[in-house]
């Protein structure tokens, strides 16, 4: 049974990992992987005289860091928020309807934002059209481009991310509501003495892991929402590979570039696994 | 748990915060219907496509009656279901084989439990991938689109660790009858893990649908398109629907024609959606934190 799927990561994982010696070689398809020229760190050093290259590392970096500081604590509040809806009925539409966009792929999404966001029939702009303000093109301004990045993903997945806070909040102890009521805590004590406190370790390995994941994540959003007027705002390593590979092949540099994003998710994941464990948890993976 | 006390100011707060998100969400949804669902003639006279007026099924039926789009429906499905049965059967043999290991004390194990580890941390990249799968001849394939995703370590870890919670006692008797492994995988372990398997196959499943990245890489034969990059052409690429599917019927709008493909692209989703929902929770709970 285990050797199947050890052959499956053997062929599926190791031999593609293997594969980035070409980032060493200047590559040529009909020599292949073993006769191709090595050429040392040409291709690195290719990479970054390119200034788009570093362009597109530090909006990797700029772009995870917005998406920390927004879209990691939405959730939470989110959470915390629905625990205080009264109505049970209220509380399980406002669930069910903000997980939907969870499961929209960004191909949907972008179809969507592009139609909200339309510089002529988009809603937002009839709208700000009736305030008497100016349009905005919200797709193609370098200005806006990035809090539309933030903003829509924020709220496609604000209620996806919010279940496992959710589900840590249903698994406080109901005691020490009580106890803490008949000390004579308010509304707002109880949310900040007895429920964030709860939840804190919940909150504390969660940012962890999403500072994990975030430098990995995004390409099918921006592949699928920018265009070449925003590059300077919205191309990071991932679709800056895609881009260059679709228009100008040269799979020594493009392969270069894949394995700096690779190393800097790397980094980033050990990084947060090795916090994970300092702060006493057993560890992620 | 909420302890009975006045609707205050908070509660307005609340109600105001929540009825805001799901206006926004709702909203882009509603018109998307409404756009697809209405005559040409009201589409274009109506600006906003908010109240739905002039109820058609017109350019539902056009796009139908496009076998390009027919095609790549059934490839789709096609792709979604070898990759969904072959996903979970692959992944359950190696949650199943991977808590044999530990339990019997296999040597080696700790090295095999960190290589595969290992890849959530690390990969090679598209580059690499796509040299490989030129030289073992899968591009301009289907396989191309269900094979380098059939295992994902996470889920692999999500049913290793459901697994393990099992009483042992069910597999010891089940030896005692005759039962191989394979028996106990897929006649005992499998029917009483539904929720994790549920959640896994939630996540494939819309995994697979979904997908346009590998075709797009993969794929130079349009005929093997899956709905997923048609949907991309379509609706980012801005090839006009209607001038390379349906031809020379200029009147109607593409926009239309986008909204149609997206509904019909959200049909799967929203039939399996009622059915899993109850194991969201299991499913993100169980692999996300081990204790």
């Amino acid at each position: 049974m285990i050797g199947i799927v050890i052959l499956w990561y053997v062929v599926f994982a190791y031999i593609p990992m293997f594969g980035l010696i070409v980032s060493f070689q200047k590559f040529n398809f009909s020599k292949g992987y073993f006769k191709s020229e090595f050429i040392g760190l040409t291709n690195f050093k290719l990479l970054f005289s390119d200034k788009y290259f570093r362009q597109a590392l530090k909006n990797t970096f700029v772009i995870s860091g917005l998406r920390i500081l927004f879209q990691f604590p939405a959730p939470i509040i989110f959470a915390l928020i629905l625990n205080e809806i009264r109505s049970k009925k209220y509380r399980s539409v406002v669930q069910t309807v903000t997980y939907i966009p969870h499961f929209f792929s960004w191909i949907i999404m972008s179809g969507l934002v592009m139609m909200i966001l339309s510089p002529d029939r988009g809603l937002v702009n009839l709208l700000l059209e009736k305030m008497g303000q100016p349009q905005i093109h919200f797709l193609s301004s370098v200005k806006w481009f990035r809090t539309v990045i933030v903003t829509t993903d924020l709220l496609k997945e604000i209620g996806w991310n919010s279940i496992i806070f959710i589900a840590a909040i249903a698994g406080i102890n109901h005691t020490l509501y009580e106890s803490a009521t008949i000390d004579g805590a308010n509304r707002r004590q109880l949310l900040w003495h007895v429920t964030i406190p709860s939840i804190a370790p919940v909150i504390s390995i969660m940012f962890i892991l999403y500072v994990g994941n975030v430098f990995g994540q995004g390409f099918d959003q921006l592949f699928n929402l920018y265009n070449p007027v925003v590059f300077e705002k919205g191309d990071i390593l991932a679709t800056y590979i895609i881009r260059t590979l679709r228009e100008q092949p040269n799979l020594g540099v493009q392969a270069a570039a894949g394995f700096i994003n690779s190393l800097i998710c790397l980094a980033f994941l050990l990084f947060s696994n090795w916090l994970v464990r300092r702060s006493g948890q057993e560890s992620i993976y | 748990m909420m302890i009975k006390q006045k609707a205050g100011i908070s509660d307005v707060f609340i109600v105001i915060i929540t009825g805001i998100l799901l206006i926004v969400t709702i909203i882009p949804i509603w018109q998307m219907l409404v756009i697809a669902f209405s005559s040409p003639d009201h589409y274009s006279a109506d600006p906003y496509h908010f109240v739905p007026r002039g109820f058609s099924l017109a350019i539902f039926a056009e796009l139908l009656s496009s076998t390009r789009i027919l095609r790549s429906i059934s490839i789709s499905v096609l792709v979604v279901c070898v990759g969904w049965f072959g996903g979970i059967v692959l992944t359950g043999m190696g949650a199943y084989a991977l808590n044999k290991l530990n339990k019997y004390r296999i040597p080696g194990r700790k090295i095999l439990f960190k290589m595969i580890i290992f890849t959530m941390f690390f990969n090679g990249g598209i580059i690499p991938m796509f040299l490989w799968f030129r030289n073992i001849q899968i591009t301009d394939t289907l396989f191309s689109l269900f094979l380098p995703t059939l295992i994902n370590t996470f889920y692999l870890f999500l049913m290793k660790n459901y697994f393990s919670s099992i009483p042992e006692a069910l597999e010891e008797a089940a030896t005692i009858d005759g039962y191989n492994h394979f028996q106990i995988l897929f006649k005992i372990i499998f029917p009483i893990s539904k929720p994790v398997i549920a959640a896994v196959s939630l996540f494939l499943i819309v995994q697979y649908w979904n997908d346009y990245y590998f075709a797009m890489l993969f794929l130079n034969d349009t005929k093997l398109y899956p709905l997923g990059l048609i949907l991309r052409n379509a609706v980012i690429d801005r090839q006009m629907i209607v001038q390379t599917v349906i031809g020379d019927q200029g009147q109607l709008s593409s926009e239309q024609y986008n909204m149609a493909l997206v509904i019909v692209s959200l049909v799967p989703i929203f039939m399996i959606y009622p059915f899993i929902q109850k194991y969201f929770v299991t499913g993100i709970m169980v692999g996300a934190i081990k204790e």
